[in-house]
């Protein structure tokens, strides 16, 4: 395993997609979490809002269901790359005669994908709250609010890259796994609650709609979001606990299918 | 020691057999030419060795298949065909890469590829290589791990001349050292000038190995040629004693299935004048061509377009 993990750390840090990706994902949450921190500083906060108030710039608008959770998505492409890279220029072999060990490879892959990620989100999450302290001085900062948008995010991300190179590895095609990644939890999951959750045929199931796996993870770090909406109609979405397990069992089924399929196919 | 030995290696895909029970062995101290006609599975073979395809049959490197190896790269070196590598990781670091979990210094990544000539673009991007610059990275890769099996698919491959010669020269010194190298091309000028031994396949299966010498002993193309006006009395003799005889374009005749002492004795017996009596060695492309004439793939079509199946060499019948 040491081997692999050396393998891959090398992998990553010659490559300047690594580099490009974690920098992408810092400014944009500089940037973001600034501009709403800033938004925000004119605005009257109400004695009940201010967790999602912090919430939504730490998260660059995610913890508030303003946007989905922006870094994750990027973090996703890294996550993609990983296999995407090996597939596209054949590297694969080279991978393979240099650690014939496949399940050290893909553990190696999974925990190191897992770890950039997971710190990048720590970072970017971080640098939210900074721009909170800094652009909107008087906003409070509950600890267990702090840690729950930390832990929170930071999770979340890992988990998303970790789907999208379990994609990669599975369709063995970067762009086939990007489109996935990119469409079903924007759109697809949306579209899904909505006919769930809304029109009557569906009451009995509509709970269902609480373990769409993005939508679940997502609870782990929002305060607010379109459940609030959805609640008139009787729904009861999932905690950040239930919907941060929903999220986990989905990944690591979705690890184990592209895990076996890796050791067991041609190179 | 530093023996390859494969066993019973099979690989089907979907209905295709495409290598199927192939037994041989490299031994130390010997270049061994992997031949066989396109999609005849040498490939296929190579990756089953190296187990990046799952199939039939093992392959020992010293005793020990190369998933079980630690270090495998100090072991056994190896260059694929496809172009594995990332086109904007310099070539050092692609080379450090395959280094470090191999647990090869950085400074023996500065030695090969200065042993495969490409110092002065070591911090280049692979995407601006040409194919011959590419292969010599891959090579250069193989000889990472200074190791002592090699397994080379088609090394020549867009190397120029200078280039070949270079690869034919680092083969020889390689198996020199008492190393194996196991290398497949389709250049079969070039594979004579390499190999000492031999694995021939078609189709799949093992059609002949040992050595290149035996091999090439083996074809019916080795003749007597033989210049005489008495070929109306020496013939017939010819015939009697067992030997083939066929007249050739330009005037002389080859006989086959007799050695020149023994056609000289009959010309002798019978009086005939001999104007010439010389052996000529079938080359290793005129073997090859003979032994894998009947698995050529691809055989009925370019028997369609040459006309009559067989034709083309008319005049070995």
């Amino acid at each position: 395993m040491t081997a692999a993990l050396r393998y891959e750390w090398w992998r990553l840090v010659t490559l300047r997609s690594t580099y490009w990706l974690v920098a992408v994902s810092l400014v944009i949450a500089l940037t973001l979490s600034s501009l709403i921190a800033w938004g925000f500083s004119g605005v009257e906060i109400l004695e009940e809002g201010p967790d999602f108030v912090l919430a939504a710039i730490a998260t660059q608008g995610a913890g508030a269901g303003f946007t989905p959770l922006l870094i994750a998505y990027v973090m996703s492409i890294f996550g993609i790359l990983t296999f995407g890279h090996e597939y596209r220029h054949g590297m694969i072999r080279a991978t393979l005669t240099a650690v014939p060990d496949r399940l050290a490879v893909f553990g190696a892959k999974v925990l190191l994908t897992a770890t950039v990620a997971g710190l990048t989100a720590l970072l970017c999450a971080l640098l939210g709250l900074l721009a909170a302290k800094v652009f909107f001085a008087g906003i409070p900062m509950d600890g267990d609010d702090v840690t729950r948008i930390l832990a929170g995010m930071s999770l979340y991300t890992a988990m998303f890259a970790l789907v999208g190179l379990a994609l990669a590895a599975i369709f063995r095609n970067q762009v086939v796994a990007i489109v996935v990644v990119l469409l079903y939890p924007l759109i697809g999951e949306t579209v899904v609650q909505l006919v769930l959750v809304i029109p009557a045929p569906f009451d009995g199931i509509q709970d269902a709609a609480g373990y769409l796996p993005f939508d679940a993870g997502a609870k782990m770090f929002t305060f607010l979001s379109l459940d609030q909406a959805l609640e008139i109609f009787g729904y009861d979405p999932p905690g950040p606990v239930a919907g941060g397990v929903t999220f986990g069992v989905f990944t690591a089924v979705l690890l184990a299918f592209a895990g076996t399929l890796f050791v067991r196919r041609d190179a | 020691m530093a023996t390859i030995e494969a066993q019973g290696l099979s690989k089907r895909y979907g209905d295709k057999q495409a290598v199927q029970d192939l037994s041989f062995r490299v031994d130390p101290g010997s270049v061994t030419g992997f031949l066989g006609p396109n999609g005849s599975g040498k490939s296929t073979t190579m990756r089953l060795m190296l187990g990046l395809d799952n199939g039939q049959g093992t392959t020992t490197f010293d005793g020990t298949t190369f998933r079980s190896l630690r270090a495998p790269m100090r072991h056994v070196g190896a260059l694929l065909e496809a172009k594995p590598f990332h086109p904007t990781r310099s070539a050092r670091n692609h080379l450090r890469l395959l280094a470090a979990p191999n647990g090869i210094p950085s400074t023996r990544v500065d030695e090969v590829l200065d042993m495969v000539g490409l110092t002065s673009v070591a911090r280049g991007k692979p995407r601006k290589f040409s194919l011959g610059m590419g292969q010599r990275l891959g090579i250069a890769a193989a000889l990472l791990g200074d190791p002592h099996m090699l397994i080379l698919d088609e090394p020549a491959n867009g190397l120029d001349p200078q280039g070949i010669q270079w690869l034919r020269r680092l083969l020889a010194d390689l198996a020199g050292q008492g190393r194996s190298v196991f290398v497949s091309s389709h250049l079969l000028a070039e594979m004579a000038l390499m190999a000492d031994r031999l694995v021939v396949i078609g189709r799949g299966r093992l059609i002949a190995s040992g050595p290149v010498e035996d091999f090439i002993r083996s074809s019916r193309s080795n003749a007597v040629v033989v210049r005489t006006p008495d070929m109306g009395t020496l013939g017939p003799v010819l015939g009697d004693r067992g030997a083939y005889v066929l007249g050739q374009p330009d005037g002389s005749f080859a006989v086959t299935g007799m050695e020149p002492a023994l056609v000289g004795d009959a010309a002798h017996d019978v009086g005939a004048r001999l104007h010439e009596l010389t052996r000529r060695e079938a080359t290793l492309e005129e073997a090859f061509l003979e032994a894998t004439g009947m698995s050529e793939e691809f055989i009925g079509q370019a028997g369609a377009l040459t006309g009559e199946p067989g034709s083309v060499r008319g005049e070995d019948r």
